[in-house]
């Protein structure tokens, strides 16, 4: 986390009126200085051999061919070139949190992600869908690759009000279903949720082998507790209120937390997914970056 | 307020009780703690479900540690307002139970401070022993506390009167005490204190009880009076109002030889004339004692040195014969060394040699002290001896101070002044003789000079004058110092004097002539009577003076008629017998005239300036070198001076202001009554004394004094000890903060 705001800051963000400036920057700001779009060479089916040019990935170069041949193949995959990105935003009434030293609420913060990413998808002429969810599925914008996409994408994102309890769980089976074709899901949620049904949701997306990646969106005051005075904390959906000591009870807080953390990391891990955690203070690019990063881990695995 | 349990033995006490109010200030974590849980901020929450688990789980940990804190917190400011208060804790055992409750408590100190008490063993002396019994004593008292000092000598000495409440004011007041020479005066010592505790009571309402510690060697002859019914009414009425506990500083096996008496048994009445001392060394101890030195000076001049050895408890009398060979003040020493009390090693006699005996002869009519005249100077030389005569008319105009004797031979009568002036004369240290005869008119006499109660200068009324007869002389055993000369001299003529008639005097109890000497006031004797029991001559001690009476005439010129013919009264005055007599007369009252210069330790020092002296004041010269300035007064046309602060025995000088010869000298002796060093046996003491006593040698006893200690500091630690407690429950690394 920087110290200094950047253009790329979510408080220097947080004073641009409307999602398409907000994106705009984002997109433009990170994408300075690459060569290439951060969400190509997807691993799908391989299709076929094509002459390496400068840019490509020399992961991808057919040494065995090279071998044979002296000349410098890279593999095409089937789908490279007809990618689907869908993007799942929780738009529950805790993810409208706000700590009281963030810029951005979650849910402002996780639109803003969602956003770039479709623009960066459809740059590359692939499709984008987008579902947002809570208990049930809100709403829901189909895959599809032509520029206008982002303008549906911005709207649906504008029109997501917070609202109704975080059950993610059933709501991925709901979706799983539907997103029949192979993609990329990325689903950016507080993850508030009963963890079974979350991986059992994920599990769904598995079976359709969709490649998941979850976006952890916590604000910073979740994570650190930083409350002093004696407080009533008043529970989101419908959640209660508790009266209590920040300051007795907030390493019980902490580690509750934290092993509510820990256990969905591990699970997510097990399906073969990707957890990547954002904390709504980080600048943009650090987010984006640690979502790719997680992504670059993964392409190799793979 | 007093905070004790039967079972702690100690008692807790408040020196500000006042300050547990504070106690009341531990009720305000808790009020704060309540009136934070109603103001809350509120807090807009979304990861609730971790919230609500933590506290679920972690909610009995949570409320011990609420409630310890809470605990601690009030604790703290509890104990803060016990330490406030200023606790002390006392111990139980001992002199402890004798205060009852914490209420403020006036403390007696009487410290003797007479000169027993300056007997020491092991290089520590009574005094600075009953100095730490006192400060210890001290220790035990409580906040709120007063203590008033009084020191017992002669006369009792208040110190402190206003009770004071600093302790460490009262220990430095009583440090820088010391002893005099004078001996206790227990019962007048126990009525000062007993007036000092009704004083301090009106003023101070508040003590409401009192505490009378005695730190005493209760040496045997100064305490003897408890036995006696003034004094033991006094402890009783004390007993009632205060608790009584008794310091017994004294040893058993004390060893003390002392100078008990130093006198002049012969004054010289001139120069080249011997005088001779008599000193008396005793031995208080039940061991003998070898090789005393034992040394006279003279003006001190070491002039003779022996060595004694004395047996147990032996009185040994020396003797000192000394020829002054100038006029003036003198002073004679004996010292002894090495016991254990040195103040009663030393004691000192001042003579004053005058230039001339001075004395003033007055004549009924002329002719009467003329064989009186020729009895003090026989020599005729006049050299050592001045006589005046007068007519009684001329006794007024005589300053009376000047002389050694005044002679009053056959005066027929006084009036009012003349009598009051020979009262004052003797009353200050005079000497008077009256030679009674035919001219003497009784009922002046007595109405005069006869009626003034102790200080009459007459031992008894004069009744009729004795029928003619030829009286024999009685010498009542050669008793007297004015005719002990005769002893064994039957033939000097004393016996054979005749007497054929004489003025008879009345004596108390009206029995006239039978044992004359049991009828007399004590302070006249009869030096010498006639065979039907009359007296003859009567020496009296009047005042600071002295006053021979002799009832017959001395000159011839006193006639009574024997039938048909008239015969003088005596033949007294021509007689052989009379010349000794009045040579020894005028001893006795040289003697007299040095009494005011040897007093003992306590008595007041005065004299008066010589006439034609303008100064306003003259110095005098204590024993240990201090110098004190003294104002005259003038009285009655004389410029008069007193001296009362004589607490220690030596020589005291006055000197004119700024001149460094003496004008007088005063030889102040102790009374040498405590030089025993014997304790008075317990079970004499009054029963209210004997109910608290702390004996120097029972430690056990002792402890008593154990100071009481201040729990302050251990409050303090243990607040100390809370606090970081709270620090650590509150901000432990497990419970969490920022």
């Amino acid at each position: 986390m920087e110290d200094s705001p950047t253009s790329l800051d979510p408080r220097a963000l947080a004073s641009l009126k409307g999602l398409h400036l907000r994106a705009r920057q984002i997109v433009e700001g990170y994408m300075v200085g690459l060569h290439r779009s951060p969400l190509r060479g997807f691993s799908i089916e391989f299709a076929e051999h094509r002459e390496y040019a400068p840019g490509d990935d020399v992961r991808h170069v057919d040494w065995k061919v090279f071998g044979r041949t002296d000349k410098f193949y890279v593999k095409q995959y089937e789908d490279e070139t007809n990618l689907i990105c869908y993007l799942v935003l929780d738009v529950s009434e805790s993810m409208a949190y706000q700590g009281p030293g963030s810029a951005m609420s979650k849910l402002e913060y996780a639109r803003c992600l969602v956003a770039a990413f479709s623009w960066l998808v459809l740059q590359q002429q692939d499709a984008v869908a987008l579902a947002t969810i809570g208990e049930q599925v809100h709403d829901r914008l189909r895959p599809a690759s032509h520029p206008s996409q982002w303008d549906n994408v911005l709207r649906m994102l504008e029109d997501a009000n917070p609202a109704g309890t975080t059950r993610i769980g059933p709501t991925l089976h709901e979706l799983a279903e539907r997103y029949r074709k192979r993609g990329i899901v990325i689903i950016l949620s507080d993850l508030f949720a009963e963890v079974d049904e979350l991986i059992t949701g994920l599990r769904h997306f598995g079976h359709r082998r969709h490649d998941v990646v979850v976006l952890e969106v916590l604000d910073p005051a979740e994570l650190d507790f930083p409350f002093q005075r004696f407080s009533r904390f008043q529970g989101f959906e419908q959640l209660g209120n508790l009266l209590a000591d920040p300051a007795a009870i907030r390493t019980g807080y902490l580690e509750e937390m934290e092993s509510s953390r820990n256990k969905v990391k591990q699970e997510i891990r097990k399906l073969g997914m990707e957890l990547v955690s954002v904390r709504t203070d980080m600048p943009f690019d650090v987010a984006m970056r640690e979502f790719l990063e997680a992504r670059e881990n993964r392409a190799t695995m793979g | 307020m007093q905070l004790d349990s039967p079972s702690m033995l100690a008692v807790i006490s408040l020196g500000q009780g006042a300050m547990l109010w504070c106690a009341l200030a531990a009720l305000l974590p808790v009020v704060i703690h309540f009136w934070n849980r109603h103001r809350f901020e509120v807090v807009p929450w979304a990861a609730m479900q971790y919230l609500a688990a933590a506290i679920r789980r972690h909610s009995r940990r949570l409320r011990l540690e609420r409630w310890l804190l809470l605990a601690i917190r009030s604790l703290i400011l509890l104990l803060l307002a016990v330490a406030l208060a200023d606790p002390v804790i006392s111990p139980l055992a001992g002199l402890g139970p004798s205060r009852q409750g914490n209420q403020p408590t006036h403390f007696v100190l009487v410290i003797d401070g007479s000169y027993s008490m300056l007997a020491s063993k092991d290089g520590q002396t009574r005094f600075q022993t009953a100095i730490e019994q006192a400060q210890q004593w001290i220790d035990t008292a409580h906040q709120g506390d007063g203590f008033t000092v009084v020191m017992m000598g002669k006369p009792p000495e208040v110190i402190i009167g206003q009770p004071a409440f600093d302790r460490a004011d009262v220990r430095g007041e009583i440090e820088v005490l010391r002893p005099t020479h004078a001996a206790a005066q227990i019962t007048s010592t126990l009525v000062e204190v007993e007036q000092l505790i009704a004083r301090v009571g009106q003023k101070h309402p508040e003590f409401s009880q009192v505490q009378v510690g005695i730190f005493s060697d209760l040496e045997q002859d100064s305490w003897q009076p408890v036995g006696t019914a003034p004094c033991r009414l006094v402890i009783e009425r004390l007993a009632e109002q205060a608790s009584l506990v008794l310091f017994d500083v004294g040893q058993d096996s004390a060893s003390n030889v002392a100078v008990v008496r130093l006198e002049q048994l012969q004054a010289a009445t001139r120069s080249g004339v011997p005088a001779r001392w008599e000193g008396v060394i005793e031995n208080f101890a039940a061991r003998p004692q070898a090789n005393l030195a034992a040394d006279w000076s003279v003006d001190g001049q070491l002039v003779q040195h022996q060595l004694l050895s004395l047996a147990p408890l032996e009185t040994r009398s020396l003797q000192l014969e000394y020829t002054f060979t100038a006029p003036g003040l003198h002073h004679v020493e004996l010292s002894i060394s090495g016991d254990d009390l040195e103040a009663d090693n030393d004691r000192w006699q001042v003579s004053q040699l005058r230039e001339a005996i001075q004395v003033l002869c007055v004549e009924g009519r002329p002719g009467e002290a003329d064989l009186l005249e020729l009895a003090l100077d026989p020599s005729g030389e006049a050299s050592s001896i001045r006589i005046q005569k007068v007519t009684i008319g001329g006794l007024v105009d005589q300053s009376l101070e000047q002389y050694q004797l005044v002679c009053l031979a056959n005066v027929a009568r006084f009036s009012r002044d003349e009598a009051n002036l020979l009262a004052s004369y003797v009353a200050e240290g005079g000497s008077v003789v009256f030679f009674l005869g035919d001219q003497v008119q009784a009922e002046n006499y007595n109405q005069l000079l006869g009626v003034r109660g102790a200080d009459s200068l007459l031992p008894g009324p004069l009744a009729a004058i004795a029928p003619v007869g030829r009286y024999q002389l009685d010498p009542l055993a050669y008793r007297h110092p004015l005719v002990s000369v005769f002893r064994g001299q039957q033939r000097a003529g004393l016996l054979s004097t005749p007497v054929n008639s004489y003025q008879q005097i009345e004596l108390p109890g009206g029995e006239r002539g039978a044992g004359p000497q049991r009828q007399l006031a004590d302070h006249w004797e009869v030096a010498l009577a006639l065979d039907n029991g009359d007296p003859l001559v009567i020496d009296g001690q009047v005042g600071e003076g002295e006053v021979f009476v002799f009832t017959t005439a001395i000159s011839s010129l006193s006639r009574i008629q024997d039938g048909e013919q008239s015969i003088a009264w005596s033949e007294l005055g021509s007689w052989p017998s009379f010349l000794p007599m009045v040579q020894e007369m005028v001893v006795l009252a040289v003697s007299r005239d040095q009494v005011q210069k040897n007093v003992v330790v306590g008595d007041l020092l005065r004299g008066q300036l010589a006439e034609g002296t303008s100064r306003l004041d003259v110095e005098i010269v204590l024993p240990r070198g201090d110098v004190q300035r003294l104002a005259v007064q003038d009285v009655d046309g004389r410029l008069r001076w007193a001296f009362g602060e004589t607490p220690w025995g030596g020589l005291y000088e006055v000197r004119n202001d700024g001149e460094s010869s003496a004008i007088d000298l005063f030889a102040v002796n102790l009374d040498s009554r405590e030089s025993a060093l014997l304790r008075i046996p317990e079970g004499e003491l009054p029963a209210a004394l004997q109910q608290q006593v702390v004996h120097l040698d029972k430690p056990s006893l002792l402890d008593t004094g154990t100071p009481a200690r201040p729990l302050f500091q251990w409050l303090l630690g243990t607040i100390l000890v809370l606090l970081l407690c709270e620090s650590w429950i509150g901000h432990r690394p497990g419970r969490g903060s920022l």
